[in-house]
């Protein structure tokens, strides 16, 4: 299947960057020399490709309030779910280099780090609503809370222009940070082929899930 | 190492981690529920219970 052929070639542009970020990337950012500083390629992947499949889940998800096709649903639900693990893994990955080069696991006081917490539940809270759904009406509400939650994403990137942040800068505008470009290119590249390939899998899941109950009831 | 390099080594292992075991989790569970829905094998000549009658191979009659 087309998805799988997707998840294949993500696996190994992922592997690619790895490669090549451990070998000729350079590990000095903002003057500090660590091995840390190679989680950035990490970091700024999965948090790129998961805020903007949560922005994928709200077109799904509008899309799904104009005509409700299920198979619209099942794509933001799976968007939402994906985008959800790989904001989690921006949180962890965040938080580790936080505590390396800024001798901190968290700072309230700045803001790409709450609002980015913020999103976090806020979408933690649109799965656990889904997880009880069973109706239209259940999954009409959570297009709209998915509509309505799309709106903390473009707040939280640009948090750092809109706010004063004391710790969290312009990651790729900032002068000190010399970024290996074809590795981070691969590395985006392959998160967003990976990210692709979960949102396929999941709805494609959905689908079949779907199916298996609905015959299982018109056999009783 | 220093336990904050063995932090560093897991957050580098669990950031390939999480969506391995998403994939494999998920294309289990495909697996399974796409096995469900397929229906049964048919009936093979000879079965016990088979409607499909043990016969001559030759003449199968």
């Amino acid at each position: 299947m087309l998805f799988r052929r997707i998840g294949l070639f993500g696996l190994v542009a992922v592997l690619a960057a790895t490669v090549l970020t451990t070998t000729q990337a350079s590990r000095t950012f903002y003057g500090v020399e660590h091995p840390v500083n190679l989680l950035f390629y990490a970091h700024v992947s999965v948090a790129w490709v998961g805020f903007a499949g949560l922005l994928v889940a709200a077109l799904a998800s509008a899309a799904y309030l104009h005509n409700p096709v299920e198979r619209r649903t099942w794509i933001a639900q799976a968007a939402v779910r994906v985008s959800f693990a790989f904001i989690t893994l921006t949180l962890i990955t965040g938080m580790v280099w936080g505590r390396f080069i800024w001798n901190s696991w968290w700072e309230w006081s700045d803001i790409r780090l709450v609002t980015a917490l913020v999103v976090w539940f806020v979408y933690a809270g649109h799965l656990l609503f889904h997880q009880q759904a069973q109706h239209a009406t259940d999954y009409r509400r959570g297009a709209v809370f998915c509509v309505l939650a799309s709106i903390s994403v473009p707040i939280t990137v640009a948090s750092t222009r809109l706010w004063q942040s004391p710790f969290h800068g312009t990651t790729l505008a900032s002068d000190g940070v010399t970024v290996h470009a074809p590795a981070f290119a691969l590395a985006l590249l392959g998160a967003t082929a990976v990210y692709a390939y979960l949102v396929l899998l999941r709805s494609r899941l959905h689908q079949a899930e779907h199916v298996t109950a609905r015959s299982r009831e018109f056999a009783r | 190492m220093t336990g904050l390099e063995y932090v560093l080594a897991a957050t580098f292992a669990v950031v390939g981690l999480v969506p391995l075991s998403m994939a494999l989790r998920w294309e289990r569970r495909l697996a399974a529920t796409l096995h469900d829905t397929q229906p049964p094998p048919a009936p093979h000549r000879g079965d016990v219970g088979s409607p499909v009658r043990a016969g001559s191979e030759r003449t199968g009659r």
